[in-house]
């Protein structure tokens, strides 16, 4: 009897037998690859010195429905230990703003994308420094004429008051004019503020402001 | 009856407007159009009774500061404003769609005025930007009443 079913069903054990010694492959190459990805992130944090940050997750409440800000609302505040000038980040290592009200359970974001943010940024490898200028499309400033700067270099916040080495985004546009001493470039990010639901707190910050 | 239905609808859609503002559905070039501000002097504009106008304005913004209860000192603007356009109606020309865009432009200008008056030097193209965004929308808003207007008048 067991022959016969054997017989009977030798057809879709072998099938079975084949999915199964593609999944375990499949399964060993995901684990190679997670391996590798674990190493790179590790090298990056290295890079960037900062594998010891502790951070507190929040979700985005609100966000400022008018022009000429834009502030996030999000649902952590002084009862969670939030304090006024912690850095706030999208990812791990991207910065997103600072924290600039606290209340009982919530905090307002002021992010790269106000009028009103101001930061000291470095760009590229060659460390080229200037000004943050936020807004619609934060903008780079103070960066005199004839200074070597490539579309995508990456930008990196040296701010005294945020962590160092920070990535805020990459170079979009160079705009510099022969008569001008200074050029101005605009910065793109990799995200939609739009599409942001959560962000990451650096807790226990202390800058220098 | 007939009154509280109309009220309902109002809400219906300053709710649908809120929701589209503070979410960003119709920014355009990060630029988001002023909605609030939209239905405030809508109906500083097309209620003919200065009383109900009144109630409306009140609705608004008791409306919008439940759904957007951080943004409170904007709204209550937008409302300060509204107020005043209610003031002042009589002094418009009389011609709905030409005071609506007029009420507009001092009203967009006003609430950065008085928010953000920084926001005329910062970002002066994003202010233009706006108030092209409101009147149009606001136009097309006119529109689209007159239209239905028309329409129950016709049925």
């Amino acid at each position: 009897m067991g022959l016969f079913l054997i017989w009977f069903y030798r057809g879709k054990i072998f099938i079975g037998l084949d999915n199964f010694k593609n999944l375990s492959q499949s399964l060993g190459e995901l684990r190679l690859e997670n391996q590798g990805l674990r190493l790179e992130i590790a090298e990056l944090k290295n890079k960037l010195n900062l594998q010891s940050q502790l951070y507190l997750t929040a979700r985005v409440y609100s966000r400022y429905p008018f022009n000429d800000n834009q502030s996030l609302i999000i649902d952590a505040g002084s009862q969670a230990g939030v304090q006024a000038g912690w850095p706030v980040l999208t990812a791990e290592n991207y910065l997103l703003g600072k924290v600039i009200k606290v209340k009982a359970d919530t905090s307002e974001v002021r992010t790269i994308f106000s009028s009103d943010w101001r930061s000291a940024v470095r760009i590229g490898q060659a460390g080229i420094e200037a000004l943050l200028a936020g807004g619609r499309q934060p903008k780079l400033e103070l960066i005199p004429v004839g200074t070597r700067i490539n579309l995508d270099d990456e930008v990196f916040s040296v701010s005294p008051d945020l962590p160092m080495n920070l990535f805020i985004g990459k170079v979009s546009e160079i705009n510099s004019q022969p008569a001008a001493s200074l050029q101005e470039v605009k910065l793109k990010t990799d995200y939609d503020l739009n599409q942001i639901r959560q962000v990451l707190i650096i807790t226990d910050y202390e800058g220098f402001d | 009856m007939r009154d509280l239905i109309k009220i309902l609808i109002w809400l219906f859609f300053v709710f649908l407007a809120v929701i589209v503002q503070t979410n960003r559905f119709l920014e355009l070039n990060g630029v988001n159009p002023n909605l609030i501000l939209l239905f405030i002097l809508l109906a500083v504009i097309w209620e003919k009774e200065f009383r109900k106008a009144l109630i409306l304005i009140f609705l608004i913004i008791a409306l919008s500061t439940v759904v957007l209860p951080y943004w409170s000192k904007q709204i209550l603007t937008l409302g300060g404003l509204g107020l005043l356009a209610l003031l002042f109606k009589k002094f418009l020309t009389g011609g709905i769609l030409g005071d609506f865009l007029i009420l507009i432009l001092l009203g967009s200008l006003g609430f950065y005025l008085i928010t953000d008056y920084q926001y005329f030097f910062t970002d002066p193209i994003a202010i233009i930007a706006e108030l092209f965004y409101n009147m149009g929308l606001g136009a097309i808003l006119i529109i689209i009443l007159k239209f239905f207007q028309r329409q129950t008048k016709l049925a």
